[in-house]
C-alpha cells in the first residue's frame, strides 16, 4: 500500500485496523492481515501505537510524549516524524492533512 | 472421490501425538502399542489435479483451505487433506528412502498445521525442567547437540519436526516424533557413534541414521526453552536469553511450512500460538565458535546450566 500523505507535524494521524498485536514481554507484535508482513515495536514504540488508536495531530502526540520521556523537543519531533513515516511507508498508519482555506 | 471415512481403519503405527494408518511397511514411526482407529491415514493411489483455487506457496506446494498439494521431481505427488489424509502417488523413479523423508517431514508438517499444531523446525530433548528443543538453520547443528545429549543419557523426544501444541490452559507441550536422528559424518565421529550398521540419508549430504528406538521418551512433555544454534567468531560458547519482539521471531523463523499458512486461513492462529508460546517459555541464542569444537559433555553442561538455573 502506497503511502497516502505526506506528514507533518500538523498532519492527523491514525493507525491502520488491518492489525492484530499481542505482547511478548513489553514489546508489541502484529501481523498485518493485509500484506502477512509482521512486525516488532519496542516499548516506546509501542506506547507510541497505543496513543495512535483514535485520530491525534503528530504536534498534540508530540506534546504528551515530552510529558512522559525526558527528552529534548527537538529530537522528539526528529524520531517521532521517523518513526510515523517509516510506518506510513509500510501502510500501516492514516494520515490525513488538513486542507488549507 | 469421497473426502471423509466413515470408519477409518486401524492405526499401524504413532508420532507427533497422533496414530497413523500406513498400507506399507513404514519402518520409521514406531508401531502402535493398542488397537485404536487412526487419526491420519495414508494411501497409494492417483492423485486428483491441483486445485483451482490452490496458491503456489513454494518451489513445490499448493495450498488451499483444508489441501496441501505436494510435488516433490523424481519421489512422488502428494495431497494432504484436512489433517486426516495422506494420498501419495509416487513417481516411477522415486525411492522409498525419498519418499520416507518426506512422509516423516512435508507431509507430516502439514498435517500437524491442518490440525492447530505449531510445528518447529528443531530436535528436542526431555529434561527434568521439560522440553528443550534446539532450532536453527541447516547445519547449526541441531541435530548434533540432540546427539551429545543422547550421549550423556537424555531421552530425544524428536529430530528436525517437533510438533508442539497448546492445551487449553496456555500449555504447550511437545509431543515425542520420530524415534530416529540424522548425524553427518564428522558429528557422529565426535560423539563416537559406531556408523558401519548405519543407512545413510543420500539426500542429505550423505547424514548418518542412528536409530533411537528406546532413547525416546514416550509420553509428551510441557515446553520449557527453546534455543537457536548459530556460531559466531568468538573462542567461547555464549548463551544469551532473548526478549521481546525477538523471542517471537525465532519461533517464526523456523516455524515448519510457515508460507502454507495463509492459503490454509490459519496465519492468525499461527500468530496467536507464536505469541503464547513467545510469553510462556523461555527463549535464548547459543552462539558455538565457529573454529574448534566444544567436546559434547561440554556443550551439555553449559546448556544444562542454562537451563536448570
Amino acid at each position: 500500500m502506497p503511502p497516502s500523505e505526506s506528514l507533518t507535524m500538523t498532519s492527523f494521524i491514525v493507525r491502520s485496523d488491518h492489525l492484530i498485536g499481542n505482547k511478548v514481554d513489553n514489546e508489541l507484535v502484529m501481523i498485518d492481515l493485509d500484506s502477512d508482513n509482521y512486525y516488532g515495536l519496542d516499548s516506546i514504540a509501542t506506547d507510541i501505537w497505543e496513543r495512535i488508536a483514535s485520530p491525534i495531530r503528530v504536534s498534540e502526540l508530540c506534546e504528551n510524549l515530552l510529558e512522559n520521556y525526558a527528552v529534548e523537543k527537538d529530537q522528539c519531533q526528529q524520531e517521532l516524524l521517523a518513526l510515523l513515516g517509516q510506518m506510513n511507508e509500510k501502510g500501516i498508519l492514516n494520515v490525513v492533512n488538513e486542507v488549507d482555506e | 472421490m469421497t473426502d471423509k471415512f466413515d470408519l477409518p481403519p486401524s492405526a499401524t503405527h504413532q508420532a507427533f501425538g497422533l496414530s497413523w494408518f500406513f498400507p506399507f511397511p513404514f519402518p520409521f514411526f514406531s508401531p502402535t502399542l493398542k488397537k485404536m482407529p487412526a487419526d491420519v491415514v495414508v494411501e497409494l493411489g492417483c492423485l486428483p489435479p491441483i486445485s483451482p483455487d490452490a496458491t503456489q506457496t513454494t518451489e513445490w506446494a499448493f495450498a488451499s483451505l483444508d489441501k496441501v498439494h505436494i510435488d516433490f521431481p523424481t519421489v512422488a505427488k502428494i495431497l494432504v487433506s484436512n489433517g486426516n489424509r495422506v494420498q501419495i502417488e509416487k513417481y516411477a523413479d522415486g525411492t522409498q528412502e525419498s519418499l520416507s523423508l518426506l512422509l516423516m517431514g512435508g507431509a507430516a508438517s502439514i498435517i500437524l498445521q491442518q490440525r492447530g499444531f505449531f510445528p518447529l523446525h528443531g530436535s528436542g530433548v526431555a529434561t527434568a525442567r521439560g522440553a528443550v528443543i534446539f532450532v536453527g538453520q541447516s547445519g547449526a547443528g541441531k541435530s548434533t547437540t540432540l546427539g551429545s545429549f543422547v550421549q550423556q543419557g537424555y531421552k530425544m523426544l524428536c529430530d528436525d519436526l517437533a510438533a508442539i501444541r497448546l492445551d487449553d490452559n496456555g500449555v504447550a507441550w511437545l509431543y515425542p516424533g520420530v524415534p530416529l536422528y540424522k548425524l553427518c559424518p564428522d558429528s557422529a565421529e565426535a560423539l563416537k557413534v559406531p556408523t558401519s550398521d548405519l543407512s545413510r540419508v543420500k539426500a542429505e549430504l550423505s547424514k548418518f541414521i542412528v536409530p533411537a528406538t528406546g532413547c525416546q521418551a514416550d509420553e509428551a512433555l510441557p515446553v520449557h526453552a527453546v534455543y537457536e544454534l548459530s556460531t559466531h567468531s568468538d573462542p567461547e560458547l555464549k548463551i544469551e536469553p532473548q526478549n521481546g519482539s525477538d523471542k517471537f521471531n525465532i519461533l517464526l523463523n523456523h516455524t515448519m511450512g510457515k508460507f502454507s499458512f495463509r492459503s490454509m486461513g490459519l496465519h492468525t492462529t499461527h500468530f496467536r500460538c507464536a505469541i503464547a508460546l513467545a510469553n510462556t517459555i523461555r527463549i535464548a541464542s547459543i552462539r558455538r565458535p565457529e573454529n574448534g569444537r566444544i567436546e559434547p559433555y561440554q556443550l551439555v553442561k553449559q546448556i544444562e546450566a542454562d537451563f536448570l538455573a
